[in-house]
C-alpha cells in the first residue's frame, strides 16, 4: 500500500535519507527501527510531506477492498505522494501522529480530534471515529473540554493518537508513541497499537523501544544514517545477533 | 445592643461630616473642581472604611468569645488546638448573619454623613441663591465650595436650582460609600484578622453574598451610567482641568467597558441575553445624546475597534504578526475616497470611463462604495499575504511593517494618483436613500453622532462575524496553524488558503474601518496612515486581550478613549498613559478581558516559562519553542 523507493531527503546541504526504500503493505504493522539520527523521523516526514524529497518516489495506493501482502500494488497504479503538499497526502488518509506527540496544547481536547478529522466531511462518520477513539482512550472523554497542554504525557500522546485516527487513516504513522512514558503506559500504548491494527489500520511505527516495536510488528527495517541497513520479518530480526547488540541492549 | 451599635455608625457618620467639613473649609472640593462630589464620597468611603475595621478588630479584641459577627469563634491560634472546632464551626455558620450588620452600619455611617452635607450645602446655596451675605472670610470659599458640591459652576449658583435631585445623589452618594466600606470590612475579614476565626468565618459566609451583591452591582453599573449621561447630564461638572463635555465622554467609557463586563457577569441564557440587548439599545442611544466632540471620541474609538477585531483574526486567531495593518486601512480609506470626492485622478476617471461610469463627482454613495472598498482592501491583503506565506514570527512582522510603509509611501508620491501629500479633500458622507441623517433628524444626531452611530453598527456586524468565525471550522484551522504549521498541515489543513484567508478576512475588516475614517475625517492626508495606526491596533488588542472580541472593545475604549480624556492634564497625557498600561500588563498580563483560550495558559506545562513577560512576545515565544523542540521542527529553517 505504500512503497518507498530510493527517496532521497535533505536538510539544506546535509543529506538525511541517503535512498531509503521500502513497503508496506495493506494490514501490516511494519517499524522503523534505528537509533538517534538515523532518519526514522525523517523518513516519516517525507512520507507525510512535511519535508520534501529531492530524489526518488513514494507511491501510495488506497485499495480497500485489496488486503494482504498477495495484491501488492503495483508502482503503476499507485499514486505519487513525493512533491504533494503535506494536507493533501493527509486527505489521502496517510495519517501521522508526530514525535513528542505535538498536540495542540491550548486548543481543547474535543477541538484536537475535531482537527484530526479536519479535512473530512461525512459528518456520521466522523462520529463513528470519535465514538471509537473513546473506546480505545476512555480517558479522552474524560476530558474533553480541557485544554491539551494539561494532559498528563501519557493522555497526550493517547490524544496524538487519537487525533490521527480522526482522520479515518489507511496508514498510520507513527512516530516515537514510547517516548519519554513510563513502562506501564508503554505497554498500554503497544496494545492499544495491535488493537488499532487489528480494527484495519495500516501501521508504520517509528521507534526506538526496538525490542517492543519488533514484537508488536510483523516486519522491520532497521536504519542507520539514512540508509537501510537490514530488514526482515520482526521475529527473525529479534533473533538478528547483531540488532541485538545494537538496539536491544543484550 | 444594636441601639448601641446605631449610635456607634451614627456617631462614624458625624466625624465622618466634620472631617469633610475641614476639607470643605480648606477648600479642597473647590480645587478638585465639579467632580468634588464623588472625590469627596470615596475619601469618606476610605474614613468609613478605616474606621469601621477599627471597630471591628477592637470589638474582636473586646470579645474574643463572642466574635465579630456574635458567633462562638475563636482566635485562629488556637484553631488546631481546639478540638471542637467543627461544632462551633457549623454553629457560626448557622448563627453569622454575613456581613449585613457591619453594611448597614456603613450604610447608616453614610447616610448620616450624607444628610448632612446636604443639608449644609442646601442651605449654602439657598442662602447665597436668595442673595444672603456670607461672612466676608467665606465668601471667596464657600461658594467655589458649595458650587462643587452640587455640581455647577461657582457663577452660576445664584441662579442655581438646588434640586431635589441634587440632594438625593449627595445623600446616595456617602450611603453609598458607607455601605461599601461596611462590605469592605467584613470581605476583608480574612485577611485583616486572620488571627479571628470568626472573621474568616464571616468572609467565608458573606463570599456568596458579597459576590452576588458585586455581581448586580456590576450589572447595574453600565445601565446608571448610561442613564446618568442621558438623563442629568453634567452640567459644570469637571476634573482635573477637564471641561464638563470630557467628564461625560469618559463615563460614556466607562458605560461601555463595564457594559462588557455586566454583560460577563449576567447569567448565560435569558438574564445575559436581555442584559446584552437592553445595554445595545443604551449605547446605540449615545450618538444621540453625545454632543459632536464625544461622538467623534467615540466614532474614533468604534472604528478602532473594527480595526482591532480584524487584526485579531490576523495576529489572535492565526497567530500571523502583522505589523502593516495600516496598510488595508489606508486602501479602504482611499479607495472611498477616490469613489466620492471631488478630486479626481485621471487613472481613475479613466478606469471609470473604461467602466463606463461617468467620472462627475461623487462618484458612488458610501454603501456602493463599501463593497468596492472591502474587496479592495482584501485583494491588498492576499497581496501582502502571497509573498509572506513561508515567513514566521519576527521575519513577517518585518516584512508587513515594510508593507505598511509601502502603501503610505505610495499615497505620498504618487502625486498623479493620490494627490500626495496635499490628500484627498471633501469625501462626501454617508447617506440614507440620498439624505444623511445628521440633517434631518432636527439636531438629535450630529454629523459625527452618525458616524458614530455607524460605527458602532458596523463594528457590532464585525464582532459577529468574528465570533462565528472563532468557533467554526475555518477558525480552528487558524488556532491549529498557530499552535504548530507543520502538524496542521498534516492534518490535514490546506496552510496555503488558511493563511491568505486569515489575510484577506482581516484586511476586509481594516478595509471597512478605513472607508468609514475617510467619512469621518472628511479629508484625508498620507500622514493618517502611519505606523502608529498599526501599533495602536496591535496594542489595542493585546491591552483588551488577544483572540476576545470584548477585550478588543474595551482595549480600543482605553487606547483611544482615554487619551482624548486625559487632555486636561496635558503635558503629562503620555507618561499617564504609559504608566497606566504597565500597570495594567502587570496586573492583567494577558489583557484585561482575556480570551478563554488564552486563560488556560497559565496551566499549560509547554508554556509555564513564559508566562507573564512571554505574553507579549506571544508569536515570537511559540515560533522559538518551535525551533528549539526535536522532530518535526528539525530543519524548519532550511525549509523556509
Amino acid at each position: 500500500m505504500l512503497i518507498l523507493d530510493s527517496v532521497h531527503t535533505y536538510y539544506g546541504h546535509i543529506h538525511a535519507l541517503k535512498g531509503i526504500s521500502l513497503r508496506v503493505n495493506e494490514g501490516e504493522v511494519v517499524t522503523l527501527i534505528g537509533s538517534n539520527g538515523a532518519g526514522k523521523t525523517t523518513t516519516l516526514n517525507t512520507i507525510s510531506g512535511v519535508l520534501p524529497a529531492r530524489a526518488g518516489a513514494i507511491y501510495f495506493q488506497d485499495s480497500p477492498q485489496g488486503g494482504g501482502s498477495s495484491s501488492l500494488p503495483g508502482r503503476e497504479n499507485g499514486i505519487r505522494l513525493d512533491r504533494m503538499p503535506a494536507h493533501e497526502v493527509a486527505r489521502l488518509g496517510v495519517s501521522q501522529s508526530p514525535e513528542g506527540r505535538k498536540i495542540f496544547a491550548r486548543l481543547s481536547v474535543q477541538e484536537n480530534l475535531a482537527l484530526g478529522a479536519f479535512a473530512r466531511t461525512d459528518s456520521d462518520g466522523v462520529r463513528d471515529d470519535l465514538e471509537r477513539v473513546f473506546e480505545l482512550f476512555p480517558r479522552l472523554k474524560e476530558r474533553l473540554s480541557q485544554p491539551g497542554g494539561t494532559l498528563s504525557g501519557g493522555e497526550q500522546q493517547m490524544l496524538a493518537i487519537g487525533r490521527a485516527l480522526m482522520s479515518s487513516p489507511r496508514i498510520l504513522l507513527l512516530d516515537e508513541p514510547s517516548m519519554g512514558l513510563a513502562p506501564l503506559l508503554v505497554q498500554q500504548i503497544f496494545q492499544i497499537i495491535r488493537e488499532i491494527n487489528a480494527q484495519g489500520t495500516t501501521i508504520l511505527l517509528v521507534e526506538q523501544n526496538a525490542q517492543a516495536a519488533l514484537q508488536v510488528a510483523d516486519r522491520g527495517y532497521v536504519l542507520e544514517t539514512g540508509n537501510i541497513v537490514l530488514s526482515g520479518a520482526a521475529d527473525s530480526l529479534l533473533a538478528n545477533p547483531q540488532v541485538a547488540e545494537a538496539y536491544l541492549g543484550i | 445592643m444594636a441601639l448601641q451599635s446605631a449610635a456607634g455608625s451614627i456617631r462614624t457618620g458625624l466625624i465622618g461630616f466634620a472631617f469633610l467639613s475641614y476639607l470643605i473649609l480648606i477648600g479642597i472640593p473647590g480645587r478638585i473642581g465639579g467632580s468634588a462630589l464623588p472625590v469627596l464620597a470615596l475619601i469618606s468611603a476610605l474614613f468609613f472604611w478605616l474606621n469601621l475595621r477599627r471597630e471591628a478588630a477592637h470589638h474582636l479584641a473586646r470579645n474574643p468569645e463572642q466574635g465579630l459577627e456574635g458567633d462562638e469563634g475563636k482566635p485562629g491560634w488556637e484553631i488546631g488546638a481546639n478540638a471542637d472546632s467543627d461544632r462551633s464551626s457549623l454553629h457560626a455558620l448557622l448563627t453569622a448573619r454575613p456581613g449585613t450588620a457591619l453594611a448597614l452600619r456603613g450604610l447608616l455611617a453614610g447616610l448620616t454623613t450624607g444628610l448632612l452635607i446636604a443639608v449644609v450645602s442646601g442651605i449654602f446655596a439657598a442662602a447665597m441663591g436668595n442673595g444672603v451675605a456670607i461672612q466676608p472670610v467665606l465668601d471667596k470659599i464657600v461658594p467655589i465650595n458649595v458650587a462643587a458640591l452640587i455640581g455647577v459652576s461657582p457663577g452660576q449658583i445664584v441662579q442655581a436650582e438646588v434640586s431635589f435631585i441634587r440632594f438625593l445623589l449627595q445623600i446616595l452618594l456617602f450611603a453609598g460609600a458607607g455601605t461599601l466600606a461596611g462590605l469592605a470590612v467584613s470581605a476583608g475579614g480574612s485577611n485583616l484578622t486572620t488571627a479571628a476565626r470568626s472573621g474568616f468565618l464571616a468572609a467565608h459566609v458573606s463570599g456568596p453574598t458579597l459576590g452576588s451583591v458585586g455581581r448586580f452591582a456590576g450589572i447595574a453599573l453600565p445601565f446608571v451610567l448610561l442613564a446618568y449621561i442621558a438623563w442629568i447630564g453634567l452640567p459644570g461638572v469637571t476634573a482635573f482641568g477637564t471641561n464638563e463635555g470630557t467628564v461625560r465622554l469618559l463615563l460614556t467609557l466607562i458605560a461601555t467597558g463595564s457594559g462588557l463586563f455586566a454583560v460577563r457577569l449576567s447569567r448565560p441564557g435569558r438574564e445575559q441575553r436581555i442584559v446584552a440587548v437592553l445595554l445595545g439599545l443604551g449605547v446605540v442611544s449615545m450618538p444621540f445624546i453625545l454632543d459632536q466632540f464625544q461622538n467623534s471620541v467615540m466614532g474614533l474609538v468604534f472604528i478602532f475597534v473594527m480595526m482591532g477585531l480584524g487584526l485579531n483574526i490576523v495576529v489572535g486567531y492565526a497567530g500571523l504578526l502583522d505589523l502593516g495593518y495600516v496598510a488595508f486601512f489606508a486602501i479602504g480609506a482611499y479607495t472611498y475616497a477616490f469613489l466620492s470626492a471631488p478630486f479626481s485622478s485621471p487613472y481613475i476617471s479613466g478606469l471609470l470611463i473604461l467602466m463606463g461610469v461617468s467620472p462627475d463627482s461623487p462618484l458612488l454613495g458610501y454603501w456602493m462604495a463599501l463593497p468596492v472598498a472591502m474587496l479592495t482592501a482584501a485583494i491588498g491583503g492576499v497581496l501582502l499575504g502571497i509573498p509572506v506565506l513561508r515567513l514566521r514570527g519576527d521575519y513577517l512582522a518585518i516584512v508587513t511593517l515594510g508593507f505598511g510603509e509601502i502603501i503610505r509611501l505610495f499615497m505620498l508620491n504618487l502625486g498623479e494618483l493620490t494627490n500626495g501629500p496635499r490628500g484627498i479633500l471633501e469625501i462626501s458622507q454617508p447617506a440614507l436613500f440620498g439624505v444623511s441623517p445628521a440633517g434631518v433628524t432636527f439636531g438629535l444626531l450630529s454629523s459625527q453622532g452618525w458616524i458614530f452611530l455607524l460605527a458602532l453598527v458596523s463594528s457590532a456586524l464585525v464582532a459577529f462575524v468574528a465570533i462565528r468565525l472563532n468557533s467554526s471550522r475555518l477558525g480552528r484551522a487558524w488556532f491549529a496553524m498557530q499552535e504548530d504549521e507543520d502538524v496542521a498541515e498534516a492534518t490535514g489543513v490546506h496552510l496555503v488558503r488558511t493563511k491568505l484567508l486569515a489575510f484577506a478576512i482581516g484586511a476586509t475588516f481594516a478595509g471597512m474601518a478605513g472607508q468609514l475614517y475617510a467619512a469621518r475625517q472628511i479629508n484625508i492626508f498620507p500622514e493618517n496612515f502611519t505606523l502608529f495606526v498599526s501599533i495602536d491596533a496591535l496594542a489595542l488588542i493585546i491591552v483588551g486581550g488577544i483572540g476576545s472580541p470584548a477585550g478588543i472593545v474595551l482595549g480600543a475604549l482605553a487606547l483611544k478613549g482615554l487619551p482624548e480624556v486625559l487632555r486636561g492634564v496635558d503635558e503629562y497625557r503620555i507618561v499617564t498613559f504609559a504608566a497606566l498600561l504597565v500597570i495594567m500588563m502587570i496586573v492583567r498580563p494577558a489583557g484585561i478581558l482575556p480570551s478563554a483560550r488564552r486563560r488556560t495558559q497559565g496551566t499549560d506545562p509547554d508554556e509555564a516559562g513564559f508566562d507573564d513577560s512571554g505574553e507579549l512576545m506571544e508569536g515570537l515565544v511559540s515560533e522559538e519553542q518551535v525551533a528549539a523542540s526535536p522532530g518535526l521542527a528539525n530543519g524548519k529553517e532550511e525549509v523556509r
